[in-house]
């Protein structure tokens, strides 16, 4: 570690040569100049105005490297600020354009998760770049790590590689998946399954790759394997139990991201199947679930898009006595037949459930492709019911009771 | 901004912000050796534990790169003003940066000169300024296995005689490495000649071809091709192939310098024999001896500046130059104080004959010189695999000579 030290405090040396210092400082102050001075005012001119200001500030360090050189003097850490801060601002506008076109939370996690994270790395890397031999200080011995030393490019890859394993590789399976998809034409619920299970494998395999580019010790990590395994006996076992029901459950089918459960009596989506828990989405609050992916182990689940999408749904309702069920059930079917959002095919089915106290009651049953659209097609057949019955004049009771005094 | 700029040669203000002052070094890397150059992080901690004994504020920083990365390395960051205050470099490195002025000429007065002994000192200089300082010599040599190499040929024809026999020879196939074998046919000083003097160079004097030069020139090429038809005798185009042959126990014999003698010796231990190369009868081998030399950049703060002077002396003093020879196998000093012992080190007699018989090469246009120098090469790697007889690499290698110059 000592060494990592002695290093960068002889970066910092550098600044004692006025050369170096020149470049630093004129850079530094334009900068500080356009932030303090010049930005706050052009803010309030709108976007244009900032735009200027922003090439002008380009120009301005353009400037400031060619005059450097016009003197003779070296000009190349001055026009790498001037490189830096123009991606920088490229990136601003590519948010912007980008946000015009496709939603704004995905392209906030585009550059979130992806691209700001790859520019700092960048920015770091050719800065030190810029000081130093990347290759002398990938090489610097930092601490003794199972008998090997842990070297500065070792530690850097161990803490970057596994972050963008993890948050990159959603991008390019997910594409994979879609390609599959098309070759194959499986469901959305395979692609997303396939998605999830193709991130693991690379994932895992990244980190082994990781694993064997450090140099790890293997007789090492199989101790501390071993180690864990008592470990994962008594205190994790539940996330471990969790996980590989996570696996288990994706090869099997039955909780894929897309299918629609029913968790107490609300039909839910799912929408992740992650390392510990899934994720569902409950369409009547708008609430999300998060269930360890074990219960779905233990207990019986009600899914509608087992073998298909379609489901079923009922609408209950009573006519008075007087009206000849013949003429009633028709009547059902027929309403069912013209709402927008229910299946011809199976055909809507109306039955006489038994003679109530008040009324005939009846049973509209119908087919629908979307069942988390049941709520609401549901209230579409019965307002339909309730305006074909008052125009066919047939009454819907209500309890009547006759009290007799003796 | 210009106060700041003239600053740069003034003699403060060279401390960081712990009041350390940094020193930066590039140093080449040896080629062929792709892993961490352990000896020479090693040689140089030696120097810098013994300066910063004497100058404790003083850092300094190492980096090191491969030949063929030194060059845009230091273009890139002299660009920047990040260059370093020197660079350890073999001489073509340290031409080809003075060259394209990425590094500045030092003057040295007469008591600092005494430190470098005269054969070392002309070449680099330029009027009363030197653009390289020389800080060791490492000799071609040959190394042997001395479990299966009693007593080492000296002469070629004993070499040829004794793979005859049996004893497995490696030989490099590039010029450079491959001139001492020319010299037991008077041939090397033609082949310095098409080398430093390449016939697209516009010299004010055209050099001239004897043909008694092209004679030798063919005997020798004759006596290559001939030991690569010998069963047991063999060309390698890298000498770090024929070094790992002979650590591998494949080869008995070859020709190496002094840049592996470290790795051979940490291999073979005591079994590692080295003598001087052979020559002809009465006339010895002339081989060309590598030069490691300082050159200093040329963003260097005055203070910077005099620090770096004060290392490049600090290490060509007595003391130094002497522990270096004796901590590295295969370097001698280039102070003319320091005492070879000869007497009782067999390695330090071989290297100090080698040295003593060798050729120094003169870049005057490396670029060129390099160019030539790989044309060279590939008449050789053509005739030892048989495509271009001796008398046909013989035209090929004087056929861009103007006729003119062309003795009868």
């Amino acid at each position: 570690m000592n060494s990592l030290f002695y290093e960068i405090i002889g970066w910092v040396g550098y600044l004692s040569r006025p050369v170096v210092l020149v470049q630093c400082l004129s850079a530094g102050a334009l900068l500080a100049l356009f932030q303090l001075v010049v930005r706050p005012r052009l803010r309030q001119g709108g976007r244009r105005l900032a735009l200027v200001g922003t090439v002008g500030l380009l120009l301005a360090l353009r400037l400031n490297a060619a005059v450097l050189e016009w003197l003779g003097q070296p000009a190349g850490l001055a026009l790498y600020f001037m490189r830096v801060y123009a991606i920088w601002m490229f990136l601003a506008f590519l948010h912007e354009a980008l946000v015009l076109r496709f939603p704004a939370r995905g392209v906030d996690r585009l550059f979130n998760q992806l691209i700001r994270p790859l520019f700092v790395l960048l920015l770091a890397g050719s800065l030190v770049n810029q000081l130093d031999s990347l290759e002398d200080v990938a090489d610097i011995p930092l601490l003794p790590v199972f008998g090997d030393t842990l070297t500065t490019g070792n530690l850097f890859l161990l803490l970057t590689i596994p972050y963008f394993l993890v948050a990159v590789s959603a991008y390019p399976v997910s594409w994979l998946a879609r390609l599959l998809q098309g070759l194959l034409h499986f469901s959305d619920g395979t692609r997303e399954a396939t998605t999830l299970v193709l991130r693991y494998v690379l994932i895992g395999a990244g980190v082994l790759w990781l694993m064997h580019r450090v140099g790890l010790n293997t007789n090492a990590i199989a101790a501390i394997a071993g180690g864990l395994s008592v470990g994962i006996g008594f205190g994790i076992k539940e996330v471990f139990s969790n996980f590989i029901s996570g696996l288990w459950l994706l090869f099997e089918g039955s909780v894929r991201p897309g299918e629609i459960l029913f968790i107490d009596g609300d039909p839910c989506e799912v929408r992740s199947l992650g390392l510990r828990a899934a994720v569902l989405w409950r369409d009547r609050d708008n609430a999300e679930l998060v269930i360890p992916n074990q219960d779905f182990f233990t207990t019986t689940t009600v899914t509608y898009t087992g073998t298909d999408r379609l489901r079923r749904s009922q609408v209950e309702v009573a006519a008075a006595y007087r009206h000849d069920p013949a003429q009633v059930i028709p009547l059902l079917e027929d309403v069912a037949r013209h709402s927008p959002r229910v299946l011809s095919q199976p055909p809507p089915k109306a039955l006489l459930l038994s003679y109530g106290d008040s009324g005939i009651n009846y049973g509209l049953r119908y087919w629908i492709e979307n069942p988390m659209n049941n709520g609401s097609i549901k209230s579409e057949v019965s307002v339909a019911v309730w305006e074909r019955f008052a125009k066919e004049g047939i009454e819907m009771p209500f309890p009547q009771r006759v009290i007799h005094q003796g | 901004m210009a106060v700041l700029l003239a600053l740069g040669g003034c003699q403060g203000g060279t401390t960081n912000l712990l009041g350390r002052e940094p020193l930066y070094i590039y140093v080449e890397k040896v080629s062929g050796s792709s892993g961490n150059p352990a000896n020479s992080d090693s040689l140089a901690l030696l120097l810098i534990d013994g300066f910063r004994k004497l100058n404790p504020t003083v850092d300094i920083h190492i980096n090191h790169y491969a030949a063929d990365r030194i060059v845009p390395a230091m273009d890139f960051r002299q660009s920047r003003g990040l260059g370093p205050d020197l660079v350890v470099s073999p001489v073509i490195t340290a031409l080809r940066l003075h060259e394209q002025g990425l590094t500045e000429a030092v003057a040295l007065n007469p008591v600092q000169l005494d430190r470098l002994a005269p054969r070392f000192r002309n070449d680099f200089r330029i009027g009363n300024r030197y653009m390289a300082i020389p800080l060791l010599a490492k000799p071609q040599v040959a190394c042997f296995d001395r479990r299966r190499v009693s007593d080492p040929p000296a002469t070629l024809t004993e070499l040829l005689e004794l793979s005859a026999k049996g004893l497995q020879v490696g030989l490099p196939l590039q010029l450079v490495d491959l001139l001492w074998t020319a010299s037991s046919f008077e041939a090397d000083d033609t082949l310095l000649q098409l080398v430093e003097h390449p016939p697209s160079k516009k010299t004010s004097t055209p050099v001239l071809v004897s043909a008694e030069d092209r004679r030798q020139l063919e005997d020798w090429l004759t006596w290559l091709a001939a030991a690569n038809l010998q069963s047991n005798v063999s060309f390698a185009e890298d000498n770090s192939e024929l070094v790992s042959q002979l650590e591998r126990g494949d080869r008995d014999w070859i020709s190496c310098n002094g840049n592996w003698l470290d790795p051979l010796n940490r291999k073979l231990g005591n079994n590692l024999g080295i003598s001087v190369l052979p020559g002809a009868e009465g006339r010895p081998a002339q081989p060309i001896t590598a030069l490691r030399v300082w050159s200093f950049g040329r963003h260097s703060t005055g203070r910077q500046r005099a620090l770096a002077e004060a290392f490049v002396l600090f290490s060509l003093n007595k003391v130094n130059q002497r522990e270096m020879m004796l901590f590295s196998p295969g370097t001698l000093p280039v102070n003319p104080d320091v005492l070879v012992p000869t007497k009782s080190s067999h390695r330090l007699a071989a290297l100090a004959t080698s040295l003593e018989n060798s050729h120094m090469m003169n870049f005057s246009d490396p670029e060129q010189t390099v160019a030539a120098a790989r044309a060279i090469d590939f008449v050789l790697q053509r005739t030892v695999q048989g495509e271009l007889t001796p008398a046909e690499a013989t035209a090929m290698l004087l056929s861009n000579r103007p006729a003119a110059a062309l003795a009868p």
